[in-house]
């Protein structure tokens, strides 16, 4: 039996909002191995990591490192008994170069001075070392997301680290860059380091997981082995009921176009292209997926199509009109709806309760009111109403949104935005870290959308998602549409993957269609 | 924390901060007075012990109110900025202004006075507002700014325009005695205007809590950039919070000036407006206990004032208690270790109850 190397032991929780995150979970990991960590969004693997770390408190257990006792004195101890994290978002210094970023803390000196050539040195080697080769001089602002991914990799082994906590790494990455990834860790595991990977996606669990340990609603689930264990094992302890990880539906029947876009341009306010003449038509019964490596244009897109962005020449037509400068309110008025990407700054006010935040669109319409004031009858009975058919988990109506977990803030969303009951919905990143109940619930609704012959407009980073919900798929690359695929069905992961990196290019997309 | 034990936990948290000022005070006033006995007996039993006393911290709340609403309005549009202390002095410029120099019957010479203060509070509010709105400039430091303007304009006009020769100092002509708001306590100054500031609690409880433009105010309190993405247009609401603010703050200074002054005599700003940012945090932006907050606030400095007649302590020991109050108040971490233990407690209920 391999040497134990960390034992967590009964960690409990509770955040200040009274939230508790982890319920007397226990956690080991054995020396050398690839230890998966999953569970649905919400479900405290983060937390349990960021205690490791030394970033959270905690309330109740103890950690042991390599036969010590960790107190939780901050990452500064974690990470000198050689435990280390990649963050989901990464902490880099983006105006710095790679090298700066990777010494930033441990530089070493020439007397007073940053001895440049040493640490340009040092990193060049550990790239070698660890096939994590970077260009030290580079700046992180100019490399992309794979990259930095490495960089955050080079950081964590130059402080010593034995043990490297993953938190979603693949999250950010297309295919390929994934593939490349998983050669690393595997390079890492060789070379005796532990890894952690904090996932939910089971196929990558299975390709190259040596155990994994499964956590559901604060508690862990239990630890098995990857070897001789099924994805619908795993996905069955995760959510404690079989998944349907596919989604079906009737085959589409496209109507009249319900959105045109023409000739949309948009330059951000630091001069980058991000919509370079951008054409397509969106018809009703349709489900338009946009596939893209994040920050190629599809949230520029999506949120230049709503009016959350200013500036961009063309025409965004809707029933023939050009809603391109339009007020938000009037584009809402259209009978347009907008799932925003980022819940939390454009989705709901967190310290809002579950009512204010699911009448914020329609709070002057006359079904709110009685006379010049709100009327509280009514709007009670809308809230309770909506909290039923959307499945809100909550204690009341009255309870802020801030305290309830991703899912169940997402559903608030979705429930306001589905109500207002749109002919065109876009649906940005719609299901973007949320766990796998509210994930299947958002589809069903998004399917019974389209079904009443509405269109939908859907950005997603998740290829999946794309594959399984769109009717039609739209590939866009820095800031082009590359591809569109009329029929979902005919086109691979793989295939998308080629033209999402800028590999592959359809010609005479002029029009879209 | 549900609703219930956050409301608990802040009004234990309010009571403990003046409490601990409370205390602190006492600890000095032992150290420094000759008579700590008496000079804490007459702070804190003093504004009882005779009617006009009593009248004075009614009175002394009354412009408390004004701008401590001000403030309540403004902040709960996550507007942080002080242009009700401006507002609130231009105002009394403006009614002054209208009192002296327009010939109008009685009653209406009245009116157009009180709108004239809330008109001018209103405008020199609305110029951060709009600043804000159309040029992204920080409230904060706009309105600061422009209370000096507003002071050494207001004294510009009250020296070269409005000043009674017949005075030594740059006091204005007297109010016509109509204009005078008429007293309802004898033997108290107490007069109308404590009537028209609990009048203007209800409109602005009624205004944020009842109707949509206060939901949206709160709204963007909370979140302006989701309330945007809501279709709610932020910009007007925000100059719309400006102009409320400002305007319940200059219908403060009219008030003032006519209820507690015969004649305009501030020669400086008269500090209502800061006083209204304590009023409103310990009244946790509610409109509704900011009749309370501008109690306990008067109660203290007529006390005290009491205290510097009788004794040898200062009025000025007041301060202190407001400080502590604020600190004490604003700061997140008092009682965390309470807040902590209430929230753990309260997961394990539940969780009990879910598991049970």
């Amino acid at each position: 039996m391999a040497n134990e190397i960390l034992r967590m032991k009964d960690i409990t929780k509770i955040y200040p909002n009274g939230v508790m995150a982890n319920k007397n979970v226990s956690f080991t990991v054995e020396e050398g191995e690839i230890h998966a960590l999953m569970g649905e969004n919400g479900a405290g693997k983060s937390t349990l990591m960021k205690i490791l770390f030394g970033i959270e408190s905690y309330d109740e257990g103890e950690i042991f490192f390599d036969g010590k006792k960790l107190d939780h004195a901050g990452s500064a101890e974690a990470i000198k008994s050689g435990i280390g994290m990649v963050h989901q978002h990464f902490m880099l210094v983006d105006s710095l170069r790679v090298y700066e970023n990777i010494i930033l803390g441990m530089e070493p000196t020439r007397g007073p001075m940053i001895d440049a050539e040493t640490a340009i040195g040092q990193v060049r080697e550990l790239g070698e070392k660890y096939n994590l080769r970077v260009n030290p001089l580079a700046r992180v602002e100019d490399i992309s997301v794979g990259l930095k991914q490495k960089v955050e990799l080079l950081k964590v082994l130059m402080r010593g680290a034995r043990l490297l906590i993953l938190d979603e790494p693949t999250a950010v990455l297309t295919p390929q860059e994934t593939e490349e990834l998983f050669e690393q860790l595997l390079l890492l595991r060789k070379n005796n380091h532990t890894i952690i990977f904090i996932s939910h996606k089971i196929r990558e669990v299975m390709q190259i997981c040596d155990k994994v340990t499964i956590m559901r609603a604060g508690r862990s689930e239990g630890t098995i082995g990857v070897e001789g264990t099924t994805a619908e094992d795993i996905s069955r302890l995760m959510v404690g009921r079989d998944v349907i990880l596919k989604q079906d539906k009737k085959p589409a029947e496209f109507g009249a176009p319900k959105l045109r876009v023409r000739n949309l341009n948009y330059i951000n306010r630091f001069g980058k292209a991000m919509l370079k003449n951008v054409n397509f038509d969106l018809r009703s019964g349709q489900i338009m997926g946009v596939a893209g490596v994040e920050g190629n244009g599809q949230n520029d897109l999506a949120e230049t199509i709503f009016g959350l962005t200013r500036g961009a020449t063309g025409e965004v037509l809707a029933d023939g009109k050009n809603i391109l400068g339009k007020s938000i309110r009037e584009i809402r008025d259209l009978g347009i709806s907008y799932i925003p990407e980022d819940r939390i700054t454009l989705g709901v006010a967190s310290d809002g309760s579950v009512w204010q935040n699911l009448i914020a669109d329609r709070v002057d319409q006359p079904e709110m009111k009685s006379g010049a004031f709100l009327s509280s009858k009514k709007i009670e009975a809308l809230s309770d109403e909506l909290i039923r058919e959307f499945n809100i988990r909550c204690k009341s109506r009255n309870q802020s949104v801030g305290m309830l977990s991703g899912g169940n803030m997402q559903k608030v969303v979705v429930a306001r935005e589905f109500s207002a009951d749109p002919e065109i919905l876009i649906a940005n990143q719609p299901t973007r870290g949320i766990d796998v109940g509210a994930n299947e619930f958002i589809w069903k609704k998004i399917v019974e959308k389209r079904d009443a012959g509405k269109a939908i407009l859907l950005v997603s980073a998740d290829l999946n998602e794309v594959l399984e919900l769109s009717d039609s798929i739209l590939v866009m690359c820095e800031g082009e549409l590359v591809a569109y695929f009329e029929d979902a069905k005919k086109v691979t992961e793989e295939e998308l993957g080629l033209y999402m990196l800028g590999l592959k290019k359809q010609e005479a997309l002029g029009h879209g269609q | 924390m549900d609703n219930k034990s956050r409301v608990r936990f802040e009004i234990m948290k309010t009571a403990l901060a003046i409490g601990i000022s409370l205390v602190l005070v006492f600890i000095i006033i032992f150290f420094a007075s000759n008579e700590p006995l008496k000079a804490i007996h007459s702070m804190l039993a003093g504004p009882f012990t005779s009617l006009r006393r009593f009248g004075n911290v009614i009175e002394a709340m009354t412009p408390l109110m004004f701008t401590g609403l001000s403030v309540t309005m403004l902040y709960r549009a996550g507007l942080f900025n002080l242009s009700m202390e401006g507002g609130f002095f231009i105002a009394c410029v403006a009614a002054t202004a209208s009192a002296v120099m327009l010939n109008l019957p009685a009653g209406l010479n009245f009116m157009v006075a009180m709108l004239a203060g809330a008109a001018a509070g209103g405008l020199a509010s609305l110029i951060p507002g709009t600043l804000k709105v159309k040029c992204k400039a920080n409230e904060l430091v706009t309105s600061l700014m422009l209370n000096y303007v507003l002071l050494y304009l207001g004294l510009y006009i009250v020296i070269n325009f409005l000043h009674d020769p017949a005075m030594n100092a740059n006091y204005s002509y007297a109010f016509p005695e109509n204009m005078l708001l008429s007293r309802i306590l004898p033997g108290t100054r107490i007069n109308t205007g404590t009537i028209i500031a609990l009048v203007s609690v209800v409109f602005v409880y009624i205004l944020l809590d009842k109707t949509a433009f206060g939901y949206k105010v709160t709204m963007i309190g909370q979140n302006s950039r989701m309330a945007e993405a809501a279709g709610i247009n932020v910009g007007r609401i925000i100059i719309m919070s400006q102009l409320i603010g400002g305007m319940l703050a200059g219908l403060g200074g009219a008030t003032e000036m006519f209820g507690m002054y015969k004649r305009f005599q501030y020669q400086g700003l008269p500090g209502y407006g800061w006083d209204g940012v304590l009023i409103a945090i310990v009244a946790q932006f509610k409109p509704q206990y900011v009749p309370l907050s501008a109690f306990f606030l008067a109660y203290i400095r007529i006390g005290a004032d009491i205290m510097a007649r009788q004794t040898d302590v200062p009025s000025e020991i007041v301060a202190i208690i407001q400080a502590v109050v604020i600190v004490l108040i604003s700061a997140e971490a008092i009682l965390k270790g309470y807040q902590r233990k209430l929230v753990v407690k309260q997961a394990r209920e539940e969780e009990a109850l879910s598991n049970g």
